[in-house]
């Protein structure tokens, strides 16, 4: 055809489609008159035209995707694989089809989905996936999908699961958005399973409609947890590694997740972690409110340049009966930098509870337990707390982005974050003005921390002091005035010492100067209401035990207020009651053995209010004096609970599965102030040897958002033994040596446990829990069982390690009044003192000749013993006398930690030429072990600690 | 990202978009590359938990290529202008390839049980449409090059009016009548 020819039919084609389709073929005979082929080439065109979409209408590189490799296999029903038989398609999507089918070993019906190859032929992706997968489903959380198998069957990956009757969330949302109530109550339960899988470390990747499942009776399940693992990508950098959170990055090539859902990090390519979820899930919350995509538009390239820059539009444009608590929650969940967002799962519940109670309407449809533990978090909440903060929160919002932002009303808050730096925030207190509040930071980043002031009605944080030190404990005078804090590791070097500083900025006063530098909860202090003492705690001399002191500001004269009955007893974090007269505090067996005591500050005895041997952090007075607030784990997380001062049973107070501690109260308004923190813990493993000059090959095991390490490997050499808090409370977990198959193997439930040891044999796990107050030795099969108590005694028997023969057990022990070395055998039995000079956590020898100890707190350096008995000697004396459970034993030397000019350090020790070689820097370990081969060494590292303040208005 | 910084495929924009015609030819293999191995990977079907209808290739090489925060927004145009004739080349080339490997050569299958049981979804002629494009060029090149950008390059009407400089109706006009065009005559190809 020639172009005028193709002009002309060009012309007659629109022509004909301007007119209503009854004329248009009256209108082409006259057009085309003789002109036959004409005719016949347009009304071709047009019929052409008026079909439905082809190929054409969708992408090319779309249509052209090679079916040879990429197509699924399509199962007939009555095809059999290994012992499931198919009975119909369910669906399909990227990562493969779905298909209903029946269990024949087990007589039910399964889900199966088989992955396209493409996706599994990367082993690696596939275990971390299985790892991920396996984990979520073993939380048994009643929104996450359960996981029967996963399976290799001829050479395809099939994952069944359990069978659910229902609709994707996709489907309910074609109807358009979702009635309030539905929607916050599916909402809660997507955010549940969210809460439970963060507190476990695992990530979504990506939540949709689509992987969003409810049932008909009004139950959600979320699907497809750990999948988004099989398209992910390590960056495994051995420079930086160590110091990354979260090495996780997209496929070369892929941007990862379904756009509209995508958070703007992840629509950078950039690493995600659990915030990246919230993000996602406020753009289905979004969807499901307004029956609109946050950041669809037209194209890909819009979406994802929306989700990086683009504000969605105003939810009071849609719905002006959306209460302001919802829209909150919103947009939170869709702020662009994920500090700003939620952080994690858990408080996303709790704000989404909040709104939900505050309709007056449906109540919650399951989980009937929440309301009970939300009660006194949620009493009263009547959204009308037009706070300061609240603009101040929506003024930063807007003055980050230049593009329009949808501008509500101004939303009242109940819970606002007060800091968001990168760093950590922690210890707040208010002014007795409430318009201000103290706190120590580490500022934007860094290790310093400092003394911060803060206007609840916004500007920016004030640094009070820029020392070098560790400030902490910020408290205010009586008159606003004035700030006192303790300065840890100041100058005088290792010097602790309290000072005080003008609100208005310097000069500092040193106030007090302690006669023990050792730290940790020796910094917390108090100031009395009527500004005449200091509440400290200190020793009578170095190293003593720890007794609370009141200072008498005006004299700077101390005189002590307890003392402490028990050996190995502290007391620390005094507080004192609004009217001065009484002063709880902390009496501390050992680290996070713990109960709360109250006592007149002009003396007498003190008495005990709680029976926990917990950890606490952080205690507090209410306003009325009518109740003390402290931070406890007597539940496993770390939480706010509320006790009479003449004591009673706790009351949680706020916290649920987010941690809260350092509660502080304004004294006039009803604000509370607390500490949410979270940890980040990767398990890295290390070949050896590690050449000198060469920087180490580290590559991650297991990332979690837990606090985990202590670890030991199995004499085999194929799994590792941790300590864990990821389900809550601390537990001894197993996994295989690649980080695979994480599994609880204690159920303690809340109690402070672990320092997990192989006995040779491979079979039997020892380990310490504090069941009672002092902790004793429990030895459990490898592969789980109930666990036997071996040790009996009232004092402290912990860190066991077994012989090379496995004859004994050793463990550190203060029954004989000082903490020794002890032995055991492992069926029972008397129990014999190894060390008679101070010995603490003990490992022998792989050739059974010698037996290697530390001392305890008192005395540093690695210390050995012929196993027989006989003349000690000291070994090497750089260890950390606080290096309880984190150096390693090997033929040749010992592992062990070390900060070397301020950079922490593992490093190797060798016995022949008595030199210290680096291994891998790293940032704080949290536990170390060596492979029975020699080959490996596994560490734990504390990888993000993040802290911030928040504060609920409004708080009754 | 295959040695390309991000900036330098910007700055390369940049400069073609100012009039600096030497800057494409720079430009022009770096894309090429990322496309190619792109394609590939969307190819062998490694392109797990994405719709079909929602993601476009060239989006992803732009993402890939250009620092968004960098990059004025109409840039992104004349990149997409580029990549959907470097895509036509790349994704053709591809199926002619494949349609020699189908009438000689072996396959590989999957080893499920029964493999008989396997349906397989209908090839696209994209060799064909190829072939009619050049036919369509030969009689309008406007209505060819439209079909490139909107087809091959994945651009919207507007982003393909502001490619081309034409008016978002002509836009419109044009893609109606040779999508019509374009379906009729793959159709009878087949």
């Amino acid at each position: 055809m020639t172009p005028d020819r193709w002009e002309k039919v060009n012309e007659l084609f629109h022509s004909a489609l301007a007119r209503a389709p009854n004329l248009r073929a009256a209108f082409l005979t006259q057009a085309c008159g003789n002109d036959v082929q004409l005719l016949k080439e347009v009304e071709s065109l047009i019929r052409s035209h008026q079909q439905s979409e082809t190929f054409i209408d969708s992408p090319a590189f779309e249509v052209a995707r090679d079916p040879a490799k990429e197509d699924q296999p399509h199962l007939i029903a009555g095809t059999t694989i290994g012992h499931y038989k198919i009975a119909s398609l369910l669906g399909r999507g990227g990562m493969g089809e779905v298909y209903l089918a029946r269990d024949s070993r087990l007589g039910r019906n399964v889900a199966l989905k088989l992955l396209p190859p493409s996706l599994t032929q990367d082993e690696d992706r596939v275990r971390r996936f299985k790892l991920e997968a396996r984990a979520a489903s073993a939380l048994n959380h009643p929104n996450i999908l359960t996981i029967h198998n996963i399976e290799e069957m001829n050479g395809v990956s099939i994952i069944a699961t359990e069978y659910i009757e229902g609709t994707t969330l996709r489907q309910r949302l074609a109807g358009g958005k979702l009635q309030l109530g539905k929607a916050l109550d599916l909402a809660i339960q997507v955010a549940s399973a969210l809460s439970a899988a963060h507190q476990a470390g695992i990530v979504h990747r990506d939540i949709k409609p689509e992987n969003i499942m409810v049932r008909p009776d009004g139950y959600v399940k979320v699907l497809d947890f750990g999948l988004a693992k099989l398209t992910e990508q390590r960056a495994v950098n051995s420079e930086t590694e160590s110091r990354n959170v979260t090495a996780l990055r997209t496929d070369t090539g892929t941007v990862m997740g379904t756009s509209s859902y995508m958070s703007p990090e992840q629509a950078r390519g950039m690493p995600v972690d659990q915030r990246s979820d919230i993000f996602s899930f406020g753009t289905v919350f979004y969807e499901m409110l307004t029956g609109e995509q946050a950041f669809r538009r037209d194209s890909d390239i819009d979406t994802l340049h929306a989700v990086i820059h683009d504000q969605p539009a105003g939810l009071s444009g849609f719905s002006a009966k959306l209460p302001s608590a919802v829209q909150l929650v919103v947009r939170r969940c869709l702020e662009k930098e994920a500090e700003h967002r939620y952080e994690n799962g858990a408080e996303l519940v709790t704000s989404l509870k909040r709104a939900h109670t505050a309709l007056s309407g449906p109540k919650w449809s399951t989980w009937p337990r929440w309301r009970e533990r939300w009660r006194f978090a949620l009493i009263g909440v009547v959204l009308i707390a037009l706070g300061i903060l609240a603009i101040s929160w929506l003024k930063r919002s807007s003055e980050r982005t230049s593009l329009p932002v949808a501008k509500g009303p101004l939303v009242p808050m109940r819970t606002v974050r007060l800091t968001a730096a990168r760093g950590q925030a922690s210890v707040p207190r208010f002014s007795p003005d409430g318009k201000q509040v103290t706190f120590s930071s580490t500022g934007d980043g860094g290790d310093n921390w400092d003394v911060y002031v803060k206007l609840l009605d916004g500007g920016a944080e004030k640094r009070l002091t820029t020392d070098p030190g560790v400030d902490g404990s910020p408290v205010w005078s009586s008159d606003g005035q004035y700030i006192a804090f303790s300065r840890m590791s100041g100058s005088p070097p290792g010097e602790r010492a309290i000072y005080s500083v003008p609100v208005l900025g310097s000069p500092e006063r040193k106030l007090y100067t302690a006669r023990s530098a050792w730290s940790g909860w020796a910094g917390v202090i108090d100031w009395s209401p009527k500004g005449d003492f200091i509440a400290f705690s200190d020793t009578d001399v170095n190293d003593g035990p720890f007794r609370i002191y009141l200072l008498t500001v005006a004299t700077r004269e101390r005189q002590p207020l307890t003392s402490t009955p028990e050996k190995g007893a502290n007391d620390w974090q005094p507080a004192f009651s609004p009217d001065g007269q009484k002063l709880a505090f902390v009496r501390s067996l050992f680290d996070g053995v713990s109960d709360l005591y109250v006592m007149p500050t002009d003396g007498g005895e003190p008495h005990r209010l709680t029976f926990d041997n917990q950890d606490i952090w952080g205690v507090t007075w209410s306003p009325d004096g009518q109740s003390i607030v402290f931070g406890s784990t007597r539940a496993g997380i770390m939480n706010l609970w509320r006790i009479a001062p003449g004591g009673g049973e706790p009351e949680l107070l706020l916290g649920g599965t987010q941690s809260a501690s350092y509660p502080a109260f304004s004294r006039q308004g009803q604000r509370l102030a607390y500490v949410a923190a979270s940890v980040a813990t990767t398990m890295w493993r290390v070949d050896l040897p590690v050449s000198l000059g060469k920087s180490s090959r580290s590559s991650p095991l297991l990332t979690s958002t837990a606090w985990e390490g202590v670890m030991q490997i199995s004499p085999d050499g194929k799994r590792i033994a941790f300590s864990s808090d990821r389900s809550g409370a601390q537990e001894v977990w197993v996994c295989d040596s690649d980080g695979s198959n994480p599994l609880a193997l204690t159920a303690f439930g809340h109690r402070k446990m672990g320092s997990p040891a192989w006995s040779p044999d491979g079979r039997f796990i020892a380990f310490d829990a504090r069941v009672e107050a002092k902790a004793d030795i429990y030895v459990i099969g490898a592969d789980g069982g109930q666990p036997r108590r071996l040790t009996n005694d009232p004092g402290v028997d912990e860190m066991p390690n077994w012989s090379h023969d496995g004859r004994w057990v050793y463990f550190a022990s203060d029954r004989s009044g000082d903490l020794e070395l002890w032995k055991m055998h492992p069926e029972g039995g008397e129990a014999v003192r190894v060390t008679t000079n101070g010995g603490s956590p003990a490992l022998e020898s792989r050739d059974g000749r010698y037996v290697y100890y530390q001392k305890g707190i008192a005395t540093p350096g690695l210390w050995r013993m012929p196993v027989e008995g006989g003349i000690e000697e000291l070994v090497f004396d750089r260890l950390r006398r606080d290096a309880a459970g984190v150096w390693a034993l090997a033929d040749d030397g010992i592992y062990f930690d070390e900060i070397v000019k301020g950079v922490e350090m593992i490093e190797f020790y060798s016995f022949a030429t008595r030199r210290v070689t680096p291994i891998t820097k790293l940032r704080s370990l949290n536990g170390l072990a060596i492979s029975p081969d020699g080959r490996w060494l596994v560490y734990a590292n504390l990888e993000g600690e993040f802290s911030n303040i928040m504060i609920v208005e409004d708080f009754r | 990202m295959n040695g390309s910084p991000p900036n330098e495929v910007s700055k390369l924009l940049m400069r073609w978009r100012n009039g600096d015609k030497a800057a494409l030819d720079k430009l022009t293999p770096l894309v090429y590359e990322e496309l190619r191995r792109l394609a590939r990977h969307y190819m062998r079907g490694e392109r797990p938990g994405h719709t079909l209808q929602t993601t476009g290739l060239v989006n992803e090489a732009y993402i890939r290529l250009v620092d968004l925060s960098e990059m004025e927004w109409q840039n992104k145009a004349h990149f997409f202008a580029v990549a959907a004739t470097l895509m036509r080349r790349i994704l053709v080339d591809h199926a002619r390839s494949r349609n020699y490997a189908k009438r000689g050569g072996s396959r590989q299958r999957l080893s499920l049980s029964k493999a008989d049981q396997f349906t397989r979804k209908p090839d696209v002629d994209l060799v064909a449409l190829d072939d009619a494009l050049m036919t369509l060029e030969g009689m309008n090149v406007q209505q060819s090059r439209i079909v490139e950008l909107r087809f091959f390059g994945g651009l919207t009407i507007e982003e393909t009016s502001e490619v081309m400089g034409i008016s978002h109706a002509t836009v419109e006009r044009d893609w109606a009548v040779a999508r019509a065009w374009l379906r009729r005559e793959v159709r009878k190809q087949r």
